[in-house]
């Protein structure tokens, strides 16, 4: 009792968390308020430690992994574009780019808890820790992938700043457009490595744990074709040597391509991939 | 009592011209120290194409502000009527906040300028060698380039180009991050591609065109700059496809560059983007060319605006940098403050200790030996005890009252000031 009470609490609290968040570093965007310049990325560790804690006592509390709904996977997805987004900010020490990148968690976690409920009643096939690693790279892939269209919209934004001549306030405080292709890049990188990762876990365990296992299942058919538009598009980049603008169209495709797919698969599709 | 003295000449009591007449050379600060040495117990001149200033603490009698000003022309062995600038005075704590905005770029003609901590160490460093700097002036030196590398870190006090070249230098950099290695291509050798080929040489560009009508300006352009290969206006087409940043200032009527040439230029390496950035007036390129895919147009109203929003950005830190410097000035009246209350302690002791003696003295013969030793005993204790909180509130920073107005005071109500005269 007094978990699930635990559990109702930080559920609350993460997406006030997260809005905090994005306050300071709005702070700090908008007005280059000491205040938000100094503690945006503590406030926002803290809240990424908030939130595993909350995963972890979900996970307590349901007796498996909190990847059993859209919902639940929603705030899966949401801790792991502020976790990628740390690591990011922590190694290229670019800052400015927060603001929208914790948006995007802060929208999937408020959709989560708005409409996730306690699945303590699941398919055994759900408490396998190989669902962890296919379900987790999933998450980080997918997550990636977000965060190179948000690079990629921000590219663009600027890209559009400075072929109109309007110098406001996205010149002057975005990395400059190499950076941010380059940020979009190695989050497609990134994205593609996890998602590699997914289908060959998929592949090797799903046959041999899935009685009606199908490889025509749609959710698996779109998979495959994100991963090769993605493919392509990286060997793309690196024989014809695309820069620039056409990175970036193409990793903003891929991604409307990839929630698009998955959209239709999960909600007018019938599939194998679907436990509950 | 702080006695520094500051008297400047600068760009706001003088004019470029005045202001270059009365700019001192290492070789006239050397000069002028002897001078200096004769009536300063301790001086520094800082001499910038902006300002020329003299912070002195006088030996003995104080030297009125007129004073001071004629020992700075008369340095520069200026005639009567030659050069009439105002000048400004700065006295005590007041000069040495004046150091520290001076340090700082917020009293700069181009509000944020980093150069002046450079030419401040130097006078500094120039102070030190010919011996006119002391403990006072060393310590407020210090602290100003303290200040200035503050306001610089951490606040956006030098940020952002302030001049069109350099607005054309840090626009390529939003476009294509790091220029080393790049190429770039300037139309025209005047003074303005001169100041761009300045801006772009230290960013390690790879190559460098410079194309003009006269090859040998070109050629003079390139041999000044010690980059760049010098190209005649013909072959312009020619060269266009391996730029990557063209900068535009010619004169005359006309476009230089062509919508044609630039979509040729572009073909084939479409992916790569191409920045032209036009500062000629009238304008040296075709509007549009902005249409051709991957090419950013950008004019001279584009780098004004740029130069406008950073001279704003830098207008707004002056608060910021105003704040910093009075923590800075804070901490060196404490340690001016802690070299004052030291000997006025003394002081204060020493007049009630006299005090105490005389009066014993006056009645030693009315007691025996034995009351005498307790009278001794007795009003020593008394003086430690009326004087211990005095003492104690006086070291203490805490309680509202600046150690400047503690000092003032005590001296004031036991006339420690006339004490010290005589």
């Amino acid at each position: 009792m007094m978990l699930e009470y635990f559990v109702d609490l930080l559920k609350i609290s993460l997406p006030i968390l997260y809005l905090f968040t994005i306050f300071l570093y709005g702070l700090a965007f908008f007005l280059d308020e000491p205040f938000g310049i100094r503690n945006r990325t503590r406030f926002l560790i803290g809240t990424l430690i908030v939130h595993i804690i909350y995963l972890v006592s979900q996970t307590l509390l349901e007796g498996h992994p909190p990847t059993t709904s859209v919902f639940e996977i929603m705030s899966v997805v949401s801790f792991t574009i502020g976790l990628a987004y740390v690591y990011i900010e922590i190694r290229t020490k670019v800052k400015e780019t927060g603001l929208f990148i914790i948006s995007l968690a802060f929208l999937f976690e408020v959709i989560s808890a708005a409409f996730v409920k306690t699945e303590v009643h699941v398919n055994p096939v759900l408490k396998s820790s190989v669902l962890g690693l296919h379900v987790g790279s999933a998450m980080l892939g997918y997550s990636a992938l977000a965060i190179a269209a948000v690079y990629g919209g921000l590219y663009l934004m600027m890209y559009h700043e400075i072929r109109s001549s309007k110098f406001g306030i996205v010149y002057r405080k975005l990395p400059d457009l190499k950076t941010l292709e380059r940020l979009s890049y190695a989050s497609i990188v990134l994205g593609f490595i996890f998602l590699s990762v997914v289908i060959l876990v998929g592949y090797v365990w799903l046959p041999k744990t899935i009685d009606d296992f199908s490889y025509s299942d749609p959710k698996l058919i779109i998979t495959d074709i994100v991963w090769v538009i993605y493919f392509f598009a990286l060997l793309s980049k690196r024989l014809m040597r695309w820069t620039g603008r056409t990175v970036i169209i193409v990793s903003m495709v891929g991604f409307l391509l990839t929630v698009a797919s998955m959209v239709v698969v999960n909600v007018f599709l019938p599939s194998f991939h679907n436990f509950k | 009592m702080f006695r520094l003295t500051a008297v400047s000449i600068n760009h706001r009591t003088a004019n470029v011209e005045a202001r270059e007449k009365i700019f001192y050379s290492s070789e006239e600060i050397r000069e002028i120290s002897e001078k200096l040495n004769s009536v300063a117990r301790e001086s520094m001149i800082v001499s910038t194409c902006n300002r020329t200033e003299l912070y002195m603490i006088p030996a003995s009698t104080p030297k009125t502000h007129d004073e001071l000003y004629r020992l700075v022309r008369e340095g520069k062995k200026l005639a009567d009527g030659e050069v009439e600038v105002g000048f400004e005075t700065y006295e005590g704590f007041e000069a040495v906040r004046h150091l520290f905005a001076v340090a700082s770029g917020i009293d700069s003609l181009m509000l944020g300028d980093i150069q002046i901590l450079g030419q401040l160490k130097e006078a500094y460093n120039t102070g030190v060698e010919l011996g006119t700097v002391g403990s006072l002036l060393h310590h407020a030196c210090q602290m100003a380039l303290k200040a200035g590398k503050r306001a610089k870190a951490e606040t956006k006090i030098s940020e952002g180009a302030v001049s069109v070249s350099y607005a054309a230098v840090e626009l390529a950099e939003k476009i294509f991050g790091s220029l080393k290695g790049r190429t770039a291509l300037l139309i025209g050798a005047g003074e303005t591609a001169e100041l761009a080929a300045k801006d772009l040489k230290p960013k390690e560009i790879g190559r460098l065109f410079i194309v003009n009508r006269t090859l040998e300006r070109a050629k003079n352009l390139a041999d000044e700059i010690g980059l760049g290969e010098a190209v005649q206006l013909d072959a312009l087409s020619e060269k266009l496809p391996q730029a990557e940043i063209v900068i535009s200032s010619v004169g005359g009527s006309g476009y230089v560059l062509t919508r044609e040439m630039v979509a040729a230029a572009m073909k084939g390496r479409e992916i790569n983007p191409l920045l032209i950035i036009d500062i000629g007036v009238p304008r040296n390129v075709d509007p549009a060319v902005r249409k051709v895919s991957n090419v950013f147009l950008n004019d001279i109203d584009s780098l004004n605006m740029i130069v406008e929003n950073n001279m704003q950005m830098r207008r707004a830190e002056i608060v910021a940098v105003q704040r910093l410097l009075d923590e800075e000035l804070n901490d060196f009246m404490k340690w001016y403050n802690s070299l004052e209350v030291g000997p006025t302690i003394k002081m204060l002791r020493d007049k009630i200790e006299r005090i105490r003696e005389e009066e014993i003295d006056r009645h030693k013969g009315k007691m025996k030996d034995a009351d005498l030793q307790i009278v001794e005993e007795v009003t020593r204790s008394l003086v430690n005890k009326i004087l211990h909180e005095p003492m104690t509130n006086l070291k203490n920073a805490e309680n509202g009252i600046s150690m400047v107005d503690r000092v003032k005071m005590l001296k004031s109500l036991f006339g420690l000031d006339e004490d010290e005269k005589s």
